[in-house]
């Protein structure tokens, strides 16, 4: 037999049964003899007879395959998520795949349409920083695909989002270091054109001025994009000022590099300067001394999210958009604990 | 067409509309000199009101191609797949093929799960690299009998007849071992992943290898070998090694276990390099910026992607092209952990 997929009707002309006969013999329908259903499976398994999944897909509209749109792969965080996601998907027999938009705005469109032409049931995104239209996001809800954003979600598109408290979060850190002890407290943070460092900043910006503290231009530093290496550059001044005694970090990486440089110009963590850092990536606790840090319900958005599409995936007609706010936890480690 | 539903509008349903033919609108869609502007222009602008879109499925059931690459990877949270994946997509895009990702988390359970998806989404090949989980392999095999090209990368697979692209971790295993020979150290301890995985034994292999070659000898339990290759395997399993103070050399085969085997040594207030060197292996940032430093090997994770879809596209757009094995070479970088003043 030729090496092209097997079908039904090459199973009937063999046996010499009819199309429904075999059809119905491989779902082990009673109705057929046990000898002919034998026969029928005996064959399918030889020739790896396989049903065509999309044509089955096309007559039923069903992938039970949900997609998910991430910005970043290596990402501690975002794998927390996927790993909340995929639980609750497998636990209710979907599967997961994947699209990377690695912060582009041109791969998260062409993301999307692999994955509209893929039929997916449901979709889950965080957007790309570069992602300024989304009318690739509206292409799904047009055709009744619904949406769940989270943590860089998009407001433009009606949806369920899921969020993190990064306001309370930021609030949070910076009033340990008040109970540490610090008052002259700098902030080094990620992209400010990030709705999610803009709240962690006004966080920070709340604490002080509930405890009655100031802050100064120097000490406050945006980076552009929060990595390792940019802290070491963004950081160098801040780090040299011998006036602050606390720092709090938009991420760990920066938090790192901050503490490198204080190493650098002499400086004892945590006795001269305090440091929290946000998103407790495995380095924040590997590092010594260890970094004390935000941490994010990753997992938990990730069920969340997925338990809210599966919903719309299986109630299309009753959604209602929803917005979940998460809360956090700060993890208190050495390079704060005065 | 006062009711039209969302997102389902046909061709049929803009040629009743504009009282035109569906062949019409089909060919005004396509930009068909034969059809007139004006006309070309009403069906497109119609076709956009209603987000009228081909059925794609439909027409790869024709096609039979959906220019889309499967990937399946054990572990999300890995620097060097994240290296791979990005090598893969780059050359994949360039050639207008797009790329989705299943996760199998180290599980056999989920990688037959993944490939099923894969198998049921019609991706025109896949890149596979296997759990440490796997021994059987039917659910990769189905895709070859499908006529669906695979490329194995990194962990392959015994498959016969399918390309892949390997490390030459035996090489890069002895490599590593001959530096800290090299630097004088003579009890030299293997700290290692999965037992089950060919690249560990390769590792293991070019360990004992270097040693042999330098006329050193090594004991039982200076070879450990770790279920997983994280952090905390790593600190467990080389608690007893690192107190029975016996060894001045050791070669992790992640630097996760490198970090952790690290912890052990410091807590005994033993010195790196200085009491004990190590190697790690992969070069993953938190062995560049953890004190001290640590040397490793480091894998040409990029290049491992983008020659695994060039040789993937290859064959999907020549079934008869031959198969093809490629082995990358590695680079040893030298850092604090295996440095003497």
């Amino acid at each position: 037999m030729k090496n092209a997929p097997v079908t039904i009707k090459d199973i009937a002309k063999e046996l010499e049964v009819s199309i429904s006969t075999v059809s119905r013999a491989l779902a082990d329908n009673p109705l057929v003899k046990a000898s002919t259903r034998k026969a029928v499976q005996d064959l399918a398994k030889k020739y790896n007879y396989s049903p065509n999944f999309t044509a089955l897909s096309l007559k039923n509209n069903k992938t039970n395959t949900i997609g998910i749109i991430i910005p970043q792969l290596v990402h501690e965080f975002f794998a927390s998520v996927i790993r909340g996601i995929e639980d609750v998907a497998y636990s209710q027999k979907y599967n997961v795949i994947i699209c990377s938009s690695n912060e582009s705005y041109e791969r998260e469109v062409s993301d999307s349409k692999a994955l509209i032409n893929g039929r997916i049931d449901g979709l889950l995104a965080c957007m790309s920083k570069e992602t300024k239209n989304y009318e690739h996001f509206i292409d799904f809800t047009d055709r009744g695909i619904p949406i769940v954003f989270f943590d860089c979600v998009c407001k433009a598109v009606e949806s369920h989002k899921i969020l993190i408290d990064d306001f309370d979060a930021g609030y949070r850190a910076t009033k340990h270091l008040i109970s540490q002890g610090c008052e002259n407290i700098a902030y080094l943070g990620g992209p400010f054109s990030l709705q999610i460092n803009q709240n962690r900043y006004a966080g920070y910006i709340k604490a002080l001025s509930e405890s009655g503290l100031n802050t100064d231009d120097q000490w406050i530093v945006h980076c552009e994009t929060g990595s390792f290496e940019d802290g070491l550059v963004s950081s160098k001044e801040l780090t040299g000022l011998d006036s602050i005694d606390g720092l709090f970090a938009g991420t760990d990486m920066l938090a790192l590099s901050a503490i490198k440089n204080f190493k650098a110009a002499g400086k004892s963590i945590p006795r001269d300067v305090a440091v929290i850092g946000f998103s407790n990536w495995s380095i924040s606790s590997l590092y010594e001394p260890s970094i004390s840090t935000v941490d994010q319900p990753g997992y938990e958005m990730g069920t969340k999210a997925a338990e809210l599409l599966l919903k719309d995936i299986k109630n299309p007609y009753v959604m209602k958009p929803e917005t979940h706010i998460l809360q956090t936890n700060i993890i208190v480690r050495d390079s704060s604990s005065k | 067409m006062s009711i039209i539903k969302k997102g389902s509008v046909t061709i049929k349903d803009i040629a009743q509309e504009l009282n035109i033919s569906t062949s019409t609108v089909s060919r005004a869609l396509a930009d068909n000199p034969l059809v007139k502007p004006a006309t070309k222009a009403a069906v497109k602008e119609l076709a956009k009101k209603y987000h009228y879109q081909p059925n794609f499925t439909a027409l790869s059931l024709r096609s039979n191609k959906t220019n889309t690459i499967g990937i399946i990877i054990p572990q999300i949270v890995h620097e060097f797949f994240a290296l791979v994946i990005r090598g893969i997509e780059d050359y994949a895009y360039s050639q207008g093929y797009n790329v989705i990702i299943c996760s199998s988390h180290e599980s056999y359970e989920r990688e037959v799960l993944d490939a099923k998806a894969l198998l049921s989404g019609r991706v025109d090949g896949l890149l596979a690299c296997i759990s440490r989980d796997t021994n059987d392999l039917a659910h990769f095999i189905e895709f070859k009998e499908r006529g669906i090209p695979i490329v194995f990368f990194d962990r392959t697979s015994d498959i016969s007849e399918t390309s892949k692209v390997e490390i030459d971790d035996y090489n890069a295993a002895y490599q590593a071992v001959k530096h800290l020979i090299d630097i004088g150290r003579k009890s030299i301890a293997y700290v290692g992943g999965s037992k089950n995985l060919n690249i560990n034994k390769d590792r293991l292999a070019g360990y004992s290898k270097a040693l042999s070659e330098a006329g050193l000898k090594t004991q039982k339990d200076w070879i450990v070998h770790c279920e997983a290759e994280d952090f905390e395997s790593g600190k467990e399993s080389t608690t007893d090694l690192i107190k029975k103070n016996e060894i001045d050399g050791l070669f992790a085969s992640t630097d996760m276990l490198a970090v952790g085997a690290i912890k052990n040594m410091k807590a005994q207030g033993l010195q790196i390099p200085k009491d004990i060197a190590v190697v790690g292996f992969s070069n993953w940032s938190i062995s560049s910026l953890y004190e001290p430093s640590i040397s490793t090997v480091d894998q040409p994770g990029y290049e491992m992607g983008l020659k695994a879809s060039e040789i993937l596209i290859r064959h999907i757009n020549n079934p008869d092209e031959k198969n093809e094995s490629v082995i990358l070479q590695t680079e040893l970088i030298i850092r604090e952990s295996s440095t003497l003043v």
